[in-house]
């Protein structure tokens, strides 16, 4: 009577142990497949950053491309150290100028007219980044962001119409 | 106590047949995340070639396919095959030494009268095409 009492609970420790490595592996896959979602999630969203930011101030050269619309300097007033991207155009004959610039952890843009006297903070924030940067070499305008994780990025964008035009 | 005996062997079986199928199902599910980590890993990839090679071919448009021109505008190697930049893992600009990426623009000619085309590639270290582009630009 004693052995087959011992035997069972040999069994039943054989069947809680069983269980126990059975959970131990459903937590073990589960928390793998987080972990790999949370990669490929973030990776997904940097990627994200890097080419909406940069395309869309491509797409927006190409936009205003146009009479030497598209130029490159400081910020109109105030912060003359934030490098900032200029596309004018004409309203009615006064002169509008859409700014692009990156301030305070964001790419911000401000559509004003060119002596508004607005300051980089009364813009529009576009998105989130780490800094951007604009380089001008005659007709060809570089486009340098820091990226969330870390990385910089360039993005180079020949202004067919000439460029240059303050 | 022999029907205590089959009661044990058949929950062991049971058990047994749960391990079995929890393994199979858990070896795809693992698959499935290596496949997913390395396609974005791909196309993260394919984004900043796709990123270099089209400044690459925004210089070429710009200098008509001249090779001296593109470089100075980019920074480049001028090459005998043309413009040619290198990148690190990072995708930062590099050396041809550390290079693990090489973006290389060369003008081309196309069928049609006046009008020459850009090429650009991107290859990696094993000298695998990753992405390309082509455009066509009106010579003078």
């Amino acid at each position: 009577m004693k052995a087959t009492e011992q035997k069972h609970n040999y069994g039943t420790i054989l069947l809680l142990l069983l269980c126990a490595i059975f959970a131990a592996l459903i937590l073990m896959v589960l928390l793998l497949g987080a972990k790999s979602y949370k990669t490929v999630a973030a990776m997904d969203s940097e990627a994200f950053g890097k080419r909406t930011c940069d395309q869309y101030i491509a797409a927006k050269i190409r936009h205003f491309d146009s009479s030497a619309n598209v130029y490159t300097g400081s910020f109109s007033s105030g912060s003359p150290e934030v490098s900032t991207l200029f596309l004018a155009q004409n309203i009615e004959g006064e002169k509008y100028v859409t700014q692009i610039y990156w301030y305070d952890g964001y790419v911000y843009e401000l559509f004003s007219a060119a002596d508004s006297g607005l300051r980089p903070e009364d813009g529009n924030k576009i998105m989130k980044s780490n800094g951007l940067g604009f380089e001008q070499k005659d007709n060809f305008i570089t486009i340098k962001s820091d990226n969330t994780d870390g990385s910089r990025s360039e993005l180079s964008v020949y202004v067919r119409s000439g460029g240059g035009g303050q | 106590m022999n029907t205590s005996h089959n009661r044990s062997f058949l929950v062991l079986m049971v058990l047994a047949v749960m391990l079995l199928f929890f393994a199979l199902s858990s070896a795809v599910c693992v698959q499935a995340f290596v496949r997913s980590y390395k396609q974005s890993e791909e196309n993260s990839r394919r984004d900043s070639a796709a990123f270099a090679a089209q400044s690459m071919a925004e210089a070429g448009k710009a200098a008509k396919g001249e090779s001296k021109k593109v470089s100075d505008m980019l920074s480049a190697e001028e090459t005998q095959n043309g413009a040619v930049l290198y990148y690190d893992k990072n995708w930062a600009k590099t050396t041809a030494e550390n290079a693990v990426y090489t973006v290389c623009g060369s003008k081309g000619k196309t069928d049609t009268k006046h009008l020459a085309s850009y090429n650009v590639s991107v290859k990696d270290r094993e000298n695998n095409v990753i992405f390309e582009l082509d455009t066509a630009f009106q010579e003078d």
